[in-house]
């Protein structure tokens, strides 16, 4: 087990520039989730931790040692790739077995090895069948068999769940995070899942055009997001981005509609941020129509029209009396709990 | 009759013409002592024609040149093509030069490329003796013993470019997944190619060596073209001995039955190499 360390790293394809500057340190033990849409660069960033892309710049230190041209084998890291990617020709026990065959292990061992690891994920009754003969579910886990059969310094994991149904992938989800803090091993996760990243992470990374837009724990992300993009990428349902103006410990959205009290905001224009589950329908305030109401179960989707503007609020299951598609409501902020970005750079004020 | 049997009807009627009509005569001819010299004396002798080959050697053995001949041709067109294949396939620059190049001895005739051969190593005339003479050397490319290879080698000079199209075909629509996966787990590139290579492949190179096998058992303008069967009947294949029973002693009622039994023997290396393929394909 080893910390991993990104310096500067940089990646081009020809002219395009996919990461630049990357300075990254995933902490020994912990289990860290780069997030973000696609092609901000994540799994490139990923490729060139296992070894599978060479950089363009920069220096990546697995512990102490620089691998950055070292090969993918001499790297001591393994990988759970997003197909799986299992030998279809190879039974469950040689696919999990074939790190140590290739590292020249004595068949014995192997066997050994392999029939512990099958137990831990309960695969021993699949040991002889082919991959083409498992479920979505159970060729994951011969992925993550594979991979955590040889004890490497670290595990990436690149979109392993984005194939399988939404079941599963809870299910499945709450598997590796089990087996990670059984193991205690440092892990790499990507996805572009942001409900997926503040479940599973120590450390959350959000990545953006091949940079960093944020790191930190996934509450410090959540609650304090550096900027809009962070913002409306992080949380479910996004964040209401209301591009307005503070004055006289009030805030007026450019678009007439909404009108909020900001106790201690500076004065000025303002890009202001409102976590639906943080709009409150309540009588007083301004004055909104209820346009839909999502019912997820626990809690509702609530998107309320305030004159021109689209809100969208989250109310929960116990105060859903009266709210009804076309109920005339009031919208308040929580206290405490408004955002303000910047109109022209998009940062956290 | 329905609408889609009379739409098929024109086909069905060119392919009873072409190759229905040829196959029922042949097998017919098969089945009697039909010789073109004494066509008076036709009379069917049923099975007579096969039990006949039974004993015949001259039969086995041209079975066991042209056996010979196709293992050799093949396996050197194999080992050779995929060597080459996974050459280019890493290949950066002037691929499609390259490429273009390579195939280009399968454009040639094969009664050209016999020819050509037969003068380019031409004990006397040919640059290639010339050339060993002046070290010394000398090696008779057509004698007894090393005709047969002579000749399989010109067929993997001229075949080879195609197992290579089929290979590397092949390799470039393999997954790339499985081959990263065996980078990170730390195999080594034989261990690669022998785990993953291999197996993944194993459908294109079923299906390449059945047709150049195919091709290969069918061998006769290198032969004819060059050693006519010779030395002795060190190159006499059985499209050959078909081609002299039939053509040059007139027998065509034996040769008739030759041609039958390769073609029992064909189909059934062809049936057992698909079924082989479907299961694999089932995995």
């Amino acid at each position: 087990m080893a910390s991993i360390s990104l310096q500067n790293v940089t990646k081009r394809f020809g002219d395009v520039t996919v990461v630049e500057d990357l300075d990254l340190e995933l902490e020994h033990g912990q289990f860290t989730v780069l997030v973000g849409p696609s092609g901000c660069g994540k799994t490139t960033t990923l490729r060139m931790i296992a070894g599978l892309e060479e950089t363009s710049g920069g220096r990546i230190l697995v512990g102490d040692v620089d691998v950055t041209g070292l090969e993918p084998k001499d790297r001591d890291i393994a990988m759970v790739f997003q197909n799986y990617a299992l030998y279809g020709h190879l039974s469950v026990r040689r696919n999990i077995g074939f790190p140590l065959k290739a590292r020249g292990v004595a068949k014995e061992e192997i066997d050994l090895r392999v029939t512990e690891v099958a137990e831990s994920l309960s695969l021993t009754h699949l040991l002889e069948r082919l991959p083409g003969q498992l479920s979505g579910g159970q060729q994951q886990r011969v992925a993550i068999g594979r991979a955590i059969i040889r004890q490497p310094k670290a595990f990436l994991f690149d979109e392993p769940l984005s194939n399988l149904d939404a079941k599963l992938r809870l299910e499945m989800r709450t598997e590796l995070l089990r087996l990670q803090r059984q193991l205690g091993v440092t892990a790499v996760f990507v996805t572009h899942d942001q409900e997926e990243a503040m479940t599973l992470s120590d450390k959350v990374v959000v990545m953006r055009d091949g940079r960093v837009a944020q790191q930190g724990t996934p509450a410090s992300v959540y609650a304090e997001p550096a900027d809009t993009f962070v913002a409306a990428f992080v949380g479910s349902p996004t964040m209401n981005l209301l591009p307005g103006e503070v004055a006289d410990g009030v805030f007026r959205s450019a678009t007439p509609g909404l009108v909020l009290p900001t106790e201690g905001m500076v004065p000025g224009p303002v890009i202001l941020g409102l976590r639906p589950e943080d709009a409150l329908l309540t009588p007083g305030g301004s004055d909104g129509t209820i346009d839909l109401v999502e019912l997820l179960g626990p809690r509702a989707i609530v998107r309320v029209r305030c004159a021109e503007i689209a809100l969208t609020t989250v109310v929960e299951g116990s105060a859903l009396a009266g709210i009804t598609e076309g109920a005339t409501v009031g919208v308040q902020a929580r206290p405490g709990s408004l955002h303000a970005f910047d109109p022209d750079t998009q940062q956290r004020r | 009759m329905a609408f889609r049997y009379r739409m098929l009807a024109p086909l069905v009627a060119l392919f009873v013409a072409v190759v229905g009509y040829p196959m029922v005569y042949s097998f017919w001819l098969s089945l009697t002592n039909y010789r073109i010299t004494r066509t008076g004396q036709t009379k069917f002798v049923g099975l007579a024609q096969y039990q006949a080959l039974l004993s015949n050697d001259s039969f086995w053995s041209a079975l066991m040149v042209t056996a010979t001949f196709m293992v050799t041709a093949v396996g050197l067109e194999l080992v050779i093509g995929l060597g080459l294949a996974m050459a280019l396939r890493r290949q950066k620059r002037v691929r499609d030069f390259t490429r273009s190049f390579l195939l280009s001895p399968m454009f040639v005739t094969p009664i050209a490329v016999g020819l050509m051969f037969r003068f380019l190593l031409n004990p006397q005339l040919g640059p290639l003796n010339l050339l060993l003479e002046k070290l010394h050397l000398s090696y008779d490319y057509f004698g007894p013993g090393t005709a047969l290879f002579t000749l399989a080698f010109i067929d993997v000079w001229q075949w080879t470019p195609f197992m290579v199209l089929m290979l590397l075909a092949g390799l470039e629509s393999l997954p790339r997944a499985p081959f990263e996966a065996a980078r990170v787990d730390g195999a080594s590139a034989w261990l690669t190619f022998r785990s993953i290579t291999i197996p993944l492949l194993s459908g294109v190179l079923v299906v390449a060596v059945l047709l150049r096998g195919l091709d290969a058992m069918r061998v006769f303008e290198y032969v004819y073209a060059i050693t006519r069967g010779g030395p002795g009947t060190d190159t006499q294949t059985i499209q050959y001995l078909i081609y002299q029973t039939g053509i040059q002693f007139f027998r065509l009622g034996q040769a008739s039955a030759m041609a039958y039994v390769v073609l029992i023997i064909v189909l059934a290396i062809v049936i057992v190499l698909f079924r082989r393929m479907v299961k694999e394909a089932r995995r």
